[in-house]
C-alpha cells in the first residue's frame, strides 16, 4: 500500500512539474524576452567620451576600443583605461581579439598593432615590422596565426615564428586592398573589404575567393537577391551554426549560405537603416549595428527587433517587425547609450554594445505586454 | 612617390608655367568649347533597379553635433594633403599656394568668437601608403583638423574617406575617382568632375561630334588610371562606339617608347591620356618630338600643374581640330575667377590648374562652414552638405546628397597653337 501510495504521490509530483514546465513555457511564449535592462558606461560615470568602436568579450572581461584608448572591464566594472602612455600603439582602437590559448590580447589601432601580454604592450608598426599599414581596422586569432585587416591589405602573423605574410592585390583577388574586418570560420576566413566586397580564404587549400556586387553599380541594387548588395563592406560575420556569412554594408545587409544570397534593406525588412557599421551572427540571431539603432533579426521566426533610445524623450523603444510586416512598439525604461551603433559582442545571453556615446550592457528579460 | 625623372617634369613646368596670361584662361573658362555636361547626363541608363541611393539613401544620423564635440584648441586647422616632393611636386605646390591664398581671403573678415584658422599641410608624396596613412592620422588625430582636403590622388582620397567615416571628419577631395562619392558615405565631398563625367563628355566629342572610330586610350596602371580606363571604355560602350585601344603604363617605369611604337603601328585618330601629369607631359613631349599631330584629350588629373600645359586662348573653339583638350567647369562667377587667376599668376608666376582652383574653393567653403557652424566637425559637415550655388573660382558648386559637385563641365583647349608647346623654351 505504502509503495502504491508513494507511486501515486510520485505521479502527482511528475504531473505537477510537467504542468508547471508547460505553463512556464506557455508564459514564455506569450511573453517573449527582450533586452529591456540596459547599463550604460558613459562620460557620466567615468568612461572615455565619444565612440566605442569595438567590443570583445573574454569570459568575465570586456574589452572596449574607444577614441581615447582601450578600456578593460571586469565583472561589469571599469578596471583600467589603457592609452599610448601605457604603451598602446594608438589612441583610436578599432579592434580587439583575444588568443584563448595564450591569453594574449591583440589590439588594432589607428597607429599600428599592439599585443598586450603579461601586463606589457608590444607594438608593431609599418616601419618596425611586417605590418602592411598603421591603419588597422580588424584583428582575429586563428590557431597560431593572427590575421590583421589594414588599409593596405591583409597581414598574417605566425605568432610562433614571428614571420609576416601580406595579401593584397598583388597576390590575392583584392579589387581594392582596403580591408575593414575579419571573421574566422573553421574552414575559411572571411574579410570585409571597402570597395572590394567579401573575400574568403580557404585554410586547407590556400585559395582566395571574392564575392562582389554582381550588378557592378555603386549607386543601385539591380535585383533584390542578386548577390552581395554592395562592394563597400563594413564588416563580415561567419555563423558556424547556420553555415552562413553575413556582410554589412552602408547600403544594406547580405547573407550567403553557400547556395543562396539574401539581401535586406530598410524598405523590405525591419532594418531601421541601410547604413550598417557592423554585423554579428550566432544561432538564429543576426545583429546589425546601424546608424539608427541596434537590430536583431531572428532567422527562425523572421522577426526583427530594433533597440534604440528615443532621441526626444530619452526613453527606450523596442520596435518589433513581424513576418507579415506588422509593427509593434514597446517602451523600455532603460536603453542604449546612443542610437548610432558601432559594434557588439555576446556574453552568454547578455550583449555588450559599442555606441557613439559609450558602452551599453544589455540584459534580456521576459516582457509582459 | 615614384622614380620618374625629376628633371623632365621640372623642365616642362618652368617652360610653360609662366607663359600664359590669366586673361586667356579666363576666356577659356568663360566660353565653353563644347556642350556643357552635368553629372545627371552621365548616369547610365539601366532597367528600373530594385533600390537606389537616390531613392533609398538616407541622411547622416550619427553623433557629434553637440557642443561637447566642439574642437577646443585656440587655433583651428584645415588639413591639406598634397604631394610636396617627387614627380607631382608642381601640383602639390600649386595646391598649397591656392589654399594659402584662399585662407587669407576667407579670413580677412574676423572669424566669430575670435577663432583663428590655419592650414595644416601634410606631404602625401612618400615611399609607400604607410607614409600617407601616417600623415592622414597625424592631421586627423594629432592636429585635430576640422576638415581634410585631399589632392587629386584617388587612392589617398579613399583612405582619407575611410578614416573620416570612422572618426567623423569632413573630407573635401579634389580626386576625380567616381567611386568616392557613389554611395552616401556622409563625410566626403568631391569638388572636381568625376571620371565618369569626364569620360562621357570626351566620348561624346570623340564619337558623336567627330565620328571617330579609332581612339587610343593611354592610362596608368594605378588606381586612378584603372578608374579612368574603365570610365572611358564604359562611355564608349554607352555611345555604341568601338572600344578604344588600350595602352597601360607602369607609373613607376613608364615605357614612353612603347607609346610611339604603338602609335606608329596603328595610328589612332585621337588619343586619350588618363595618367599622372608628369607622365602626360612626357607622352606629349614624345608625340611632339616625333612629329605626331593627333588630337589629344587629357583627364583633369593629367592636365594638372606638372603636365607642362596651361589653359590657352582658344576659347570657344569647338574641339574638332588637332589640339590638346581637357575638361573644366562652367564659366560663371567672372569676378571671382578673374581676381583669383590674376592674383595667383602674380604670386606664383604660373596659371592655376583646375585642381588649384578647387583647392582654393575647398578652403573657402570650409571657412564659410566654420563661420556658420563653429568649431565642430559634424556641424561643418552638415553645412558643407547644404552648399548650393556657391560662386567658386573653379565653377559654381552645388553638392548633391552623395557629395558630388553637380556643376556643368565642358572641353577646353590647352595649347595656343595647333602644335604642342609643352617643351618649348618660349611661348609660341
Amino acid at each position: 500500500m505504502k509503495r502504491a501510495s508513494a507511486a501515486c504521490h510520485d505521479r502527482k509530483i511528475l504531473w505537477t512539474v510537467s504542468i508547471l514546465i508547460l505553463a512556464t513555457g506557455m508564459a514564455a511564449a506569450q511573453h517573449p524576452s527582450y533586452y529591456t535592462k540596459w547599463v550604460n558606461y558613459t562620460v557620466a560615470n567615468g568612461f572615455p567620451p565619444g565612440e566605442v568602436y569595438c567590443v570583445t568579450v573574454d569570459g568575465n572581461r570586456v574589452w572596449a576600443g574607444t577614441g581615447h584608448g582601450l578600456v578593460l572591464l571586469e565583472d561589469g566594472r571599469v578596471q583600467k583605461v589603457f592609452t599610448t602612455k601605457d604603451g598602446l600603439s594608438g589612441m583610436a582602437v578599432m579592434s580587439v581579439a583575444v588568443d584563448k590559448l595564450t591569453g594574449d590580447v591583440w589590439i588594432g589601432t589607428f597607429g599600428g598593432l599592439s599585443r598586450y601580454s603579461g601586463g606589457q604592450f608590444k607594438n608593431y608598426t609599418n616601419l618596425s615590422s611586417g605590418l602592411a599599414n598603421d591603419l588597422v581596422y580588424g584583428v582575429a586569432v586563428q590557431g597560431k596565426y593572427l590575421w590583421v585587416a589594414t588599409t593596405a591589405g591583409v597581414n598574417r602573423l605566425d605568432t610562433h615564428t614571428g614571420s609576416w605574410s601580406i595579401f593584397n592585390e598583388s597576390n590575392a583577388p583584392f579589387e581594392e586592398p582596403w580591408a575593414y574586418g575579419i571573421s574566422v570560420g573553421a574552414e575559411k576566413i572571411y574579410f570585409a573589404v571597402w570597395g572590394g566586397g567579401v573575400l574568403s580564404y580557404d585554410l586547407a587549400n590556400h585559395y582566395w575567393k571574392p564575392y562582389t556586387d554582381p550588378d557592378g553599380e555603386m549607386e543601385l541594387v539591380l535585383y533584390r537577391n542578386q548577390g552581395l548588395i554592395h562592394n563597400i563592406v563594413s564588416s563580415v560575420s561567419w555563423n558556424p551554426d547556420t553555415k552562413t556569412f553575413w556582410a554589412s554594408t552602408y547600403f544594406g545587409l547580405s547573407s550567403y549560405d553557400g547556395r543562396n544570397w539574401h539581401n535586406y534593406l530598410k524598405k523590405d525588412s525591419g532594418l531601421p537603416s541601410n547604413f550598417i557599421n557592423a554585423v554579428k551572427s550566432r544561432g538564429n540571431e543576426v545583429w546589425s549595428c546601424t546608424q539608427k539603432g541596434l537590430s536583431e533579426f531572428n532567422t527562425a521566426t523572421n522577426t526583427w527587433v530594433t533597440y534604440r533610445p528615443n532621441l526626444k524623450t530619452g526613453r527606450g523603444e523596442i520596435l518589433i517587425t513581424r513576418p507579415d510586416g506588422s509593427k509593434h512598439r514597446i517602451a523600455s525604461s532603460t536603453t542604449l547609450a546612443h542610437n548610432y551603433i558601432l559594434n557588439l559582442d555576446f556574453q552568454g545571453d547578455d550583449i555588450w554594445v559599442g555606441t557613439a556615446k559609450g558602452l551599453s550592457h544589455g540584459i534580456r528579460q521576459p516582457h509582459k505586454e | 612617390m615614384s622614380a620618374i625623372d625629376h628633371s623632365m617634369s621640372s623642365r616642362a613646368h618652368s617652360n610653360v608655367a609662366t607663359i600664359l596670361a590669366s586673361a586667356a584662361m579666363l576666356a577659356v573658362w568663360l566660353l565653353p568649347a563644347d556642350t556643357p555636361w552635368t553629372s545627371a547626363q552621365s548616369k547610365t541608363k539601366t532597367a528600373v533597379p530594385y533600390a537606389s541611393i537616390a531613392t533609398d539613401g538616407e541622411s547622416y544620423a550619427g553623433p557629434g553635433r553637440e557642443s561637447a564635440y566642439d574642437l577646443t584648441e585656440p587655433v583651428l586647422y584645415i588639413g591639406l594633403l598634397a604631394p610636396l616632393r617627387g614627380s607631382e611636386k608642381a601640383e602639390g605646390n600649386a595646391l598649397v599656394a591656392a589654399a594659402k591664398m584662399a585662407l587669407q581671403d576667407a579670413t580677412q573678415r574676423p572669424m566669430p568668437a575670435g577663432l583663428r584658422v590655419k592650414l595644416a599641410i601634410g606631404d602625401e608624396s612618400g615611399p609607400s601608403w604607410g607614409h600617407v596613412s601616417d600623415v592622414i592620422l597625424h592631421l586627423v588625430l594629432q592636429q585635430n583638423v576640422v576638415a581634410l582636403i585631399t589632392s587629386a590622388n584617388g587612392t589617398d582620397a579613399h583612405v582619407s574617406e575611410q578614416v573620416g567615416n570612422r572618426i567623423g571628419v569632413p573630407i573635401l577631395t579634389l580626386a576625380n575617382d567616381s567611386t568616392t562619392t557613389q554611395i552616401d558615405i556622409p563625410w566626403i565631398f568631391r569638388l572636381g568632375p568625376s571620371d565618369d563625367l569626364q569620360a562621357q563628355i570626351m566620348a561624346h566629342n570623340l564619337y558623336r561630334k567627330r565620328g571617330l572610330k579609332s581612339v587610343l586610350l593611354i592610362s596608368d596602371a594605378d588606381h586612378d588610371g584603372r578608374g579612368g580606363n574603365a570610365a572611358m571604355k564604359e562611355a564608349a560602350r554607352s555611345m555604341g562606339a568601338p572600344a578604344p585601344d588600350e595602352l597601360v603604363l607602369d607609373p613607376l617605369h613608364p615605357a614612353f617608347a612603347s607609346v610611339l611604337a604603338r602609335i606608329h603601328m596603328k595610328p589612332p585618330q585621337a588619343i586619350v591620356l588618363w595618367t599622372r601629369a608628369d607622365i602626360a607631359e612626357n607622352v606629349l613631349s614624345s608625340l611632339q618630338n616625333d612629329g605626331i599631330h593627333t588630337p589629344v584629350y587629357l583627364s583633369q588629373q593629367a592636365a594638372q600643374a606638372g603636365s607642362g600645359l596651361a589653359f590657352s586662348g582658344q576659347a570657344g573653339i569647338t574641339p574638332t581640330s588637332v589640339g590638346t583638350w581637357t575638361v573644366v567647369a562652367d564659366g560663371r562667377n567672372v569676378a571671382e575667377r578673374e581676381s583669383f587667376v590674376s592674383r595667383y599668376l602674380q604670386q606664383t608666376g604660373s596659371s592655376p590648374s583646375a585642381a588649384a582652383a578647387e583647392a582654393y574653393d575647398a578652403v573657402c567653403l570650409t571657412v564659410r562652414a566654420l563661420r556658420a557652424a563653429g568649431p565642430n566637425r559634424a556641424r561643418v559637415r552638415d553645412h558643407l552638405a547644404m552648399v548650393r550655388d556657391f560662386p567658386g573660382v573653379s565653377g559654381t558648386i552645388t553638392f548633391d546628397r552623395e557629395g558630388n559637385n553637380v556643376k556643368q563641365i565642358h572641353l577646353v583647349a590647352l595649347n595656343q597653337q595647333t602644335t604642342l608647346t609643352v617643351t618649348g623654351d618660349s611661348p609660341k
